[in-house]
Formats: structure tokens, C-alpha cells, sequence
């Protein structure tokens, strides 16, 4: 073939602008680690690697999600801990209490042992946490959720709420439990009602006692409905609509009568306030404690309260170890979760691991392949610049 | 004929062809520059009676050394190859872009998801809403400046449209007036070529075939005739068309190339402009711009108005139902009138989004055939529906788009729709308090502790707070409650009544339930939330459902919220918003990988067709060198031939 005098300029120089753009593009993955520049260098890899970000960030977000559940759940822990051992306490307390030898007097101290209990108690069931909000509210942090009536009992004002955070794909975890489901659903040994103000702005409804457990327990579970039909009088039906009493004059603070049931309405009520009578087998552990402590205060050492107090100590402790044993469910599944929690950390980050790897497999440059592809790139080009001058030197005029 | 002659002859010649030679190697570094040969003869003989004698030598021509095949094929390969750089230069902008770790939607996403997923951890924390508000913010400025930047790109492209369309327009005056000059010198050299001319010309159609593809023909008197587009003739004979742009009927923004001929008359040519720089930069808008920004709007749109949906469905710090966290960008879909069409009687054309899991990336045309035959065309794929239109105003649904046409349609008529074009432009934050991120749910589902059952009632879900037009829904219309509170009450162990709970009312008595399995109750028409108990109630257990307006530690809608992440809300469900934007990393990564191997192929196949045109047409040194010496030596016998002539003649007159 003819060569002619710009061919051999324009072919050699051509070549060796190739060879630097490969050498240059090969020195900046070795400068940068990455085997993969631009999308276009890899776009199957680098559509993976985005599949593979989005999944680390979703992992990330998940192991702190777990570390964060498990610092709720252990604050919980302790607090169920600590519940759990004064509920021993008050155990062992009761137990002195029924014993026949201590007399008024010694009862009083240990009501007052008990009271304390009592409070400490509460104080328990109103922690929060380290952002101030209330842990055993539900999801109604910043309201206080036991609250003492002027009657001594106590009422929750949260709701059973149950707060949950993501730890994994579709993995929800609870990390609260409401004060109701800790406290108050406590099955009692004997069948009660709780007392509320349907609607009335001017009464208030006592939480109440059942004074004849029998006829009680006859018509449980009837719900009942006290409703005024003037400022003065008022009507008692079961929840359904049956009439049971109707008409009666009211007093204020005077008890109310209802099939063994007994309530007190004070206040001011207008015509049309209802209040609600709702039967219950369940009873918190701070009426529990309340009304033992009410009990050992009152009952006096005559034949009638001594058989009133044994029947109240000895209701109050299987009302204790039905506490226990309530607390101690939910205490293993704050435990449960915990392990949940623990095993699911561990497959993330496990995974994570291995995403990671996979990302650096796919990204990131084989530097000994690549510092070999170098040099061979690099002596191709010094061998095509040095073979040019010395061809270009060649030229029939140099011997004219 | 004397030898005195015929060696003064071979003079000549030989002097000729020493300035040939010096001729190509003073022009061998001009790369239009053919090398020249001189073409030669001998001076006819005579007969002197014994036979013919040769009178000498003569040079005929001197011709260039070309291969019409070869400058052809050049035309066709610096066509190709300079198309396919002018787009591998554009795309791999936009592919760096998209993929950059600071410019990318990929990070922007991420921070979005990642700050509402922390803020799930902790509903009240301040510090982590703002961080939600901050992100949103981070995200809208990535769609924006992404927007802007490719369609900066664009802008430029419109303006290296319009500088290339006046190259082309002066090339073409140049062919045009070396044609004239051509066709003169023909006729005054009896046939010699003008082998200067014709390199000029040859060069200028090589010029002209980087910018656009050309085909040529060379007429009977020696002028070329440029074709470019479905046969637009660019040059005939002396006289040259314009080629230029105007702004474009179909999108305001852009140019269309534009064809004005002789007699004036101008035609939009840009869809049959193809190959060189002018094609590729065509190719680049239509195929890259096009699907970068629609399949960015896609997402500024789903994200907005999922993410949006979401926080309605919830209840802010404040205990009010959620609003806009983006402003709302459904009815950004752009429908642009051409600018053709009859506005005596004008038809008006509406599109909104409808539904974001149908949404494509394509733009539509709709056009008429008439007043009431229309036929919509997908441009991603080129398919085609066609309807008839009923009373106006008539809504056609196509993609998830909703086209509602008014007005009077007339033949002719048509519009261009853009559903996602301007979504990453339009994009924008709405909320400015960070207490107005909805992170509760707005129902609380409660079961009476006087249950004697084991029936459990769960948390419930909210389906929607908006009906049909707009409004919100009955049970939340009244702020702050649910308009009814509700109260379940089981008659027995299989019926429950639904009970307003603030009148007592009974709503619906004696529904059927099974107890063991989970039971959906609805509320609402159209359903506003559901619940679901399990388990088996006793006869006269309770369960409430009311509104949560003070449930601030309540995380269920942020939950829901930081979910839309991986759910997957495009394409009928099966694409998240990071696997819709790492998609379009990939489309436009692998035809960036895709053009650069052409790209390469075409380069290293023009540089072979020029290989193959130097080696015919370029000058060789060593050829020259050689050359130089043959005709040195040459002339040096020619005039050696003169002085036996002398001498000759010198021995004639000594004889006397």
C-alpha cells in the first residue's frame, strides 16, 4: 500500500491519543478506587449498586430502629422490675397484716407501709422517659396517666395505644405497653364494676363497692345507666333500656342501690346528665392496694370487721398474685420482643455485611489488575512515541 | 522536426513535472490537498519517407489523483461518526449528572425517607420534625436544579442548533460559488480540471457532511448538487437555499430546522434531519432530554402526591388532620395547543393526574380527523388509541391521565401533552411548621375493660379522608372529632350494634359477626377507615373507636409515611421511587455505554476511509524525493540531447 506523508502523521498520532485517554481513564480509577466512573461504564452494576444503597439505608435505618426499641423496652423492663418487686413487698406486707397475733395498732403501720406503696407505685406507673414523655400513657405522651380522684382511687387518662417501630422489612415491634394492659387489666378475684360520668358538668360518681357480691354476681354482667330526669330525680336502667328503678329523689354524696352494686353521685346535676355503672372482672392494682390500705385503716379489731379484714386480705392477695402474674405475661413479652429484637439486629446487620461486600465487588477497582493494566498501558505509549520520532526520522531527503 | 526540438521538448516536460513535484511537497501538508500528476504525451510524429519519427514529448494534463468512491464514503462516515459524538458528548453530561453522588435525586431521596424514618422513632421530637422539614426542602432543591441543569442542556442544544444551521447555510453558498467557478474554468481549459477547485469543494461538502448527512451528484458541467433531509435540495448548481430554525409549534421552548427555498417559502424539516452534528444534537433532545425530565417529573410528582396523600391520612402535634407537605403537582400536566390549530372556534384540552400508578414517562399527541374522531398517540412507543367523542365537555382517560376536551375540536386540531415533563420544575415544599408532619393516626380503636370476652380490637386503619370532590368526609368534616364517635356494642356472642357514643343513637343494629376470625368493619360511603376485632367478645362487651387528637406519641402515620419508600407506587405498584430514578441511571447509563462503542467504531472507520483516501491522494515524501531525482536527471539528459544537437551542428560547419 501507498503511504503518504500525512497518513503516517495523522495514523501514529491518532493511536497515540488513544493510548493516553485509556491511561488517563485507567489513572483516575486508580486515583478514585472505583472501577466504575460514570453510570455508562457499568449500568447494570451501577442499577444494582442504587438497589444496594437504598438497601443499606433501609438497613441502617432498621438497626437504629432496633437499637432504639431495645432502650425503650429496657427502660420498660426496669420499671416492670421495679413494679414487680414492691408488688412482693406488698405481698409479704399483706401477709402480716392477716396475721391474727398484730393488733390495730401494728395494722396502722403497715398501712402505712402500704400507702407508701401505694404512691411509690403510682410514681412507677407515671415514669417517662428521657424526652420527658410519659411511658405507660399509650400514645398519649405528654398526659399523665394515673391521676388520684378526691376520693383516693385512681383514674388512667391515657389509651391503650400501642407505640411500634419498623426493625425490618414488614417487622413491626411494639415498645410501649399502655398502663391500662399493666395496671388496670388485672382480673379480680371478685366481680366489679368501675363507675364514669357518661356526660354531666356538674356531678361527680364515686368509683363505688359492691356491698352484696351474690346479687351482684346474679346479674353480672348487666351494665347499668343512672339518668337524671330533673335536677332532683333520677332513673336507673341496665345499659339494654330495662327499667330497674325509676324517679328516685337524689341527695348529694347519698349511696345508690343498684343490685348489690352501691355508688354515690355529688354535685350539682342537670336534667339529662347519665352516669355509667360498667361491670367488670377486672381490677386495677392500685384499687387493689387502695382499698386494703382503706381496709386496715377502718376495721377495727370487733368479730364483724376481723371476718370483713380476713375476707379483704385474703381477696387482696389473690388480687396481688393476679397482679404478678399479669405483670410477669407482660414481662416476658417485653423479654420476647427483646430476643425478637436481638435475632432480626443480627440478620441486618449481617446482611448489611454482605450488601457491603457486594457494593465493593461491584464499585470498587481491583487495584492489582489495574496498577498491571497501567504499566502495560503506559509502555505501549512510551513504545509508540519513541517508535514515531525514530520512523518519522526516516526520509529519502535526508540523503539528496 | 529537429532534435534541437524534441530536446527542448523534453525540457519542458521535465521542467513541468519538477514543478509538479515541488507542488505537492509544498502542499503536502494540506489535508484537503489531492496530489497532482502530470499526464504525458508525445508530440505527434512525422512521416519522413522511411517511416514516422517521434517530435518529442509534451505534457496533456495535469490531473489530481482522487477516488470519487473514497471522498463519497468519507462524507458518509464523518456524517455518522459526528452525529454519534455530538450525542456521546451530550449524554454522558446528563449521565455524570443524574449519577453524581452532589447533584444526584438518588441521595436526596435517601435523606427524605431516612429523616421521617428517625422521626418514627421519636413522634414529639422537634429536632427530628425539623430535620423531615429540612430534607423535604433538600430534596424539592434536587429536583429543581436537576430540572434546570438538563434543561440548560437543552437550551444550549437549541443554540447549537441554530449556530450549525448557519454553518450549513454558508457551506452551502460556498459549494454554490465554487460551482460557478468550476463550471467557468472547465469551459476556459478545454477540458482541464481545476484541480484546486474541485479540493476546495471536496473539502466544503466534507465540512458540510460533519454537520448534517448529504448525498451529492455532479451534473453534466462539472457542478455538484447537495441533497440533505428526504431530498431538500441544499445546493443546485450555483445557487444555494437556507437552512436556519424558528421556534417550534409543537413545544415553545424548542427550535425546529427550517428549509427556505428559492421562491421563499419556508418548511419545518427537523424530522427529517439525520446524521452529523445537527442529527445527534436532534436525536440527543428527543431521546435524552425528553426521558431524563419526564422520568424526574414522574417522580417529583408520585413522591408529592403519595407522600401528601399519606399526611392527610394523619393527625399533626396539634391534634388537626394533616395537609400538603409538597404543594400539590396532579394537574401539572401540560397541554400545548399547536399553534396550526383553527382558534376561530377553539378547543380547549385539560389533562390532570388521576392515578400516579399508571403514569408513564411518555408524551402524548392528541390530534382530530374531526369534530368528534380523535386518536391519541403514545410517543414512548408509538401506539395509537382512536375514539369517537360524545357530548362535550367529554373526559378520556389514557396512562392515569385524565384529557378533558371542550370547545369545538376541528379537523386538524392538535395539542401536545406533557403529563410528567415539568413535575421536577414544579415541585415544591408547602408545609412550613414542622408540627403540621401528620405522624398520628386520627382513629384510636379502644376495648372496655368490663370485657368478659376474648375479643380484640386492633389499631385500624384510615382509607380516606377525602370523598369525590375534594371535601373532606363525613366522619372527619367537624375538626378535632370523629363525626360519629362510635361504639360497638355485641348483643351476643354473633351481633354487634354500631352506637354513636356521644348521643347514644344506635346507628346499625344486629351486624353479623364470626367470632375466631378477624372481622373488617367499615365506616363511611365511601369508606373513610376501617377496624378489625378478632376473637370472640362476650354479649355486652365494648369496643370505641375515637378520634386520637391527642395521641403526640402515636407514630402510626409516620410509619406509614417512611413505608412509601419501599412500597413501590409506579407502574401499577412495582417500581419505588429510587428504583424509578435508578432506572433511568440505567437507560440513560447504557445508551451512553451503547453510543460510546458506535461512537468508537464510527471514528476508527472514518479515520480508516481517510487512511484510504491519504494513501490514494496524499502526498509521499519519499515518492516526491524520488520523484525529484528522475526529473533532475531527466532534464538533465534532455538538455544533454541539446548539446549533441549543438554539436552535431558544430561538426556539420567545420566540414566547410
Amino acid at each position: 500500500m501507498r503511504f503518504s506523508f500525512l497518513q503516517g502523521f495523522n495514523t501514529s498520532v491518532e493511536s497515540m491519543l488513544k493510548l493516553q485517554d485509556q491511561t488517563y481513564k485507567t489513572q483516575n480509577q486508580i486515583s478514585t478506587g472505583r472501577r466504575i466512573l460514570t453510570p455508562a461504564d457499568d449500568p447494570v452494576a451501577t442499577a444494582i449498586l442504587i438497589q444496594l444503597g437504598q438497601e443499606q439505608s433501609l438497613l441502617k435505618q432498621f438497626v437504629a430502629n432496633s437499637d432504639m426499641a431495645e432502650n425503650r423496652l429496657r427502660t420498660q423492663e426496669i420499671k416492670i422490675e421495679a413494679v414487680n418487686n414492691l408488688l412482693v413487698d406488698a405481698r409479704a406486707s399483706t401477709i402480716q397484716a392477716g396475721n391474727g397475733v398484730i393488733g390495730f395498732n401494728e395494722r396502722q403501720s403497715i398501712a402505712a407501709n402500704l400507702e407508701l406503696r401505694l404512691s411509690e407505685l403510682v410514681s412507677l406507673a407515671n415514669s417517662t422517659n428521657a424526652n420527658g414523655e410519659y411511658i405507660f400513657s399509650g400514645f398519649q405522651g405528654d398526659v399523665k396517666p394515673f391521676s388520684e380522684n378526691p376520693d383516693g382511687t385512681y383514674s388512667y387518662n391515657g389509651d391503650s395505644g400501642q407505640r411500634t417501630l419498623t426493625i425490618g422489612g414488614g417487622i413491626d415491634i411494639p415498645i410501649s405497653d399502655s398502663g391500662r394492659a399493666i395496671f388496670e387489666e388485672i382480673p379480680a378475684s371478685e366481680k366489679g364494676f368501675n363507675s364514669s360520668v357518661t356526660n354531666s358538668a356538674g356531678a361527680v360518681i364515686s368509683p363505688g363497692t359492691v356491698t352484696n357480691q351474690v346479687t351482684y354476681d346474679a346479674n353480672y354482667p348487666t351494665d347499668y345507666v343512672i339518668t337524671f330526669t330533673s335536677a332532683t330525680t333520677f332513673d336507673v336502667t341496665t345499659e339494654a333500656g330495662a327499667a330497674l328503678l325509676s324517679a328516685q329523689p337524689y341527695t348529694s354524696g347519698a349511696a345508690i342501690s343498684i343490685n348489690g352494686a352501691e355508688v354515690a353521685i355529688s354535685g350539682v346535676p342537670a336534667n339529662g346528665d347519665t352516669f355509667k355503672i360498667d361491670s367488670s372482672e377486672k381490677q386495677s392494682i392500685m384499687s387493689t392496694l387502695g382499698k386494703l390500705v382503706e381496709g386496715l385503716k377502718s376495721l377495727s379489731d370487733n368479730p364483724a370487721d376481723t371476718a370483713t379484714r380476713n375476707a379483704l386480705i385474703d381477696e387482696s392477695l389473690a388480687n396481688i398474685s393476679a397482679a404478678q402474674t399479669s405483670l410477669a405475661q407482660v414481662w416476658s413479652t417485653v423479654g420476647a420482643r427483646m430476643n425478637t429484637l436481638d435475632s432480626i439486629r443480627d440478620l441486618n446487620t449481617g446482611v448489611q455485611i454482605v450488601n457491603e461486600e457486594v457494593t465493593s465487588e461491584l464499585r470498587d477497582l481491583d487495584y492489582a489488575e489495574a496498577i498491571s493494566r497501567l504499566s502495560i498501558e503506559a509502555f505501549t505509549l512510551e513504545a509508540a512515541q519513541q517508535s514515531f520520532t525514530r520512523v518519522n526520522r526516516l526520509s529519502l531527503f535526508n540523503f539528496l | 522536426m529537429s532534435l534541437l526540438s524534441i530536446g527542448v521538448s523534453g525540457l519542458d516536460v521535465s521542467q513541468t513535472l519538477l514543478k509538479v513535484t515541488g507542488n505537492n511537497i509544498v502542499n503536502a501538508n494540506n489535508p484537503a490537498y489531492s496530489r497532482q500528476r502530470a499526464d504525458l504525451g508525445t508530440i505527434p510524429e512525422q512521416f519522413v519517407g522511411v517511416g514516422y519519427l517521434g517530435s518529442g514529448a509534451t505534457v496533456q494534463d495535469i490531473d489530481r489523483v482522487v477516488d470519487q468512491f473514497l471522498i463519497n464514503q468519507i462524507y458518509l462516515d464523518s456524517s455518522a461518526y459526528n452525529n454519534l459524538n455530538s450525542f456521546t458528548r451530550n449524554i454522558e453530561q446528563i449521565d455524570s449528572l443524574l449519577a453524581g453522588e452532589a447533584s444526584g435525586l438518588g441521595p436526596g431521596i435517601n435523606g427524605f425517607f431516612s429523616a421521617i424514618e428517625t422521626a418514627a422513632q421519636d413522634p414529639t421530637s422537634m429536632p427530628a420534625r425539623q430535620l423531615v422539614l429540612s430534607n423535604s426542602e433538600g430534596l424539592v432543591e434536587r429536583f429543581n436544579t436537576l430540572y434546570d441543569r438538563v434543561l440548560q442542556q437543552n437550551l444550549a442544544v437549541n443554540d447549537q442548533l441554530s449556530a450549525l444551521t448557519d454553518q450549513i447555510t454558508s457551506l452551502a453558498e460556498g459549494i454554490a460559488n465554487l460551482n460557478a467557478d468550476i463550471s467557468e474554468q472547465l469551459a476556459r481549459g478545454v477540458g482541464s480540471q481545476p484541480n484546486s477547485s474541485l479540493d476546495d469543494r471536496d473539502e466544503l461538502i466534507r465540512k458540510l457532511s460533519e454537520l448534517i448527512s448529504v448525498q451529492v451528484t455532479e451534473d453534466n458541467s462539472g457542478m455538484a448538487n447537495v441533497f440533505i433531509g428526504s431530498g431538500q435540495n441544499l445546493v443546485v448548481g450555483t445557487r444555494a437555499n437556507t437552512i436556519g430554525v424558528e421556534a417550534s409549534t409543537r413545544d415553545p421552548g424548542d427550535v425546529e430546522i427550517t428549509f427556505t427555498s428559492m421562491g421563499g417559502v419556508t418548511q419545518a424539516i427537523t424530522d427529517f434531519m439525520t446524521g452529523g452534528k445537527v442529527g445527534g444534537l436532534l436525536d440527543f433532545r428527543h431521546e435524552v432530554i425528553d426521558l431524563g425530565l419526564n422520568s424526574m417529573g414522574r417522580i417529583a410528582i408520585s413522591l408529592a402526591t403519595t407522600i401528601n396523600e399519606q399526611n392527610q391520612k394523619g393527625v399533626d402535634l396539634e391534634g388537626n388532620l394533616g395537609g400538603l407537605i409538597f404543594k400539590d403537582i396532579s394537574s401539572v400536566p401540560q397541554v400545548i395547543p399547536n399553534s396550526a390549530n383553527d382558534v376561530a372556534t377553539p378547543t380547549t384540552v385539560i389533562a390532570t393526574i388521576s392515578d400516579i400508578s399508571q403514569l408513564t414517562t411518555s408524551d402524548y399527541a392528541l390530534s382530530f380527523s374531526s369534530a368528534t374522531d380523535y386518536s391519541i398517540f403514545r410517543e414512548s412507543d408509538g401506539s395509537v388509541i382512536t375514539g369517537t367523542l360524545g357530548a362535550l365537555p367529554e373526559t378520556v382517560t389514557i396512562d392515569g391521565l385524565d384529557i378533558t376536551i371542550s370547545g369545538a375540536p376541528d379537523d386538524g386540531d392538535r395539542f401536545s401533552i406533557r403529563p410528567t415533563r415539568f413535575g421536577a420544575n414544579t415541585i415544591a415544599v408547602d408545609i412550613r411548621r414542622s408540627q403540621e408532619l401528620a405522624f398520628a393516626s386520627p382513629i384510636l380503636t379502644n376495648a372496655d375493660i368490663g370485657n368478659t370476652g376474648t375479643g380484640i380490637i386492633f389499631p385500624g386503619e384510615v382509607v380516606d379522608v377525602f370523598n369525590g370532590s375534594g371535601a373532606y368526609v363525613a366522619e372527619f368534616a367537624t375538626p378535632g372529632q370523629l363525626s360519629p364517635p362510635i361504639l360497638l356494642r355485641f348483643s351476643s356472642a354473633t351481633n354487634y350494634d354500631v352506637i354513636n357514643s356521644a348521643t347514644g343513637v344506635t346507628i346499625a343494629a344486629a351486624n353479623a359477626f364470626i367470632p375466631g376470625i378477624v372481622n373488617t368493619i367499615t365506616f363511611g360511603s365511601p369508606t373513610a377507615y376501617q377496624i378489625e376485632i378478632d376473637g370472640a367478645p362476650d354479649a355486652g362487651d365494648e369496643f370505641t373507636i375515637d378520634y386520637n387528637g391527642t395521641g403526640i406519641s402515636d407514630n402510626r402515620n409516620a410509619v406509614a409515611l417512611g413505608a412509601l419508600r419501599i412500597s413501590g407506587e409506579l407502574e401499577g405498584g412495582s417500581l419505588n421511587f429510587e428504583d424509578a430514578y435508578g432506572r433511568l441511571l440505567e437507560q440513560i447509563g447504557a445508551r451512553t455505554a451503547q453510543v460510546q462503542i458506535s461512537r468508537d467504531a464510527a471514528e476508527s472507520l472514518l479515520a480508516q476511509t481517510q487512511s484510504n483516501r491519504d494513501s490514494v491522494s496524499g502526498v509521499s515524501m519519499e515518492e516526491e524525493a524520488a520523484n525529484l531525482i528522475q526529473f533532475e536527471q531527466a532534464y538533465n539528459a534532455s538538455a544533454q540531447v541539446i548539446n549533441v544537437a549543438r554539436q552535431i551542428f558544430d561538426t556539420l560547419l567545420s566540414v566547410f
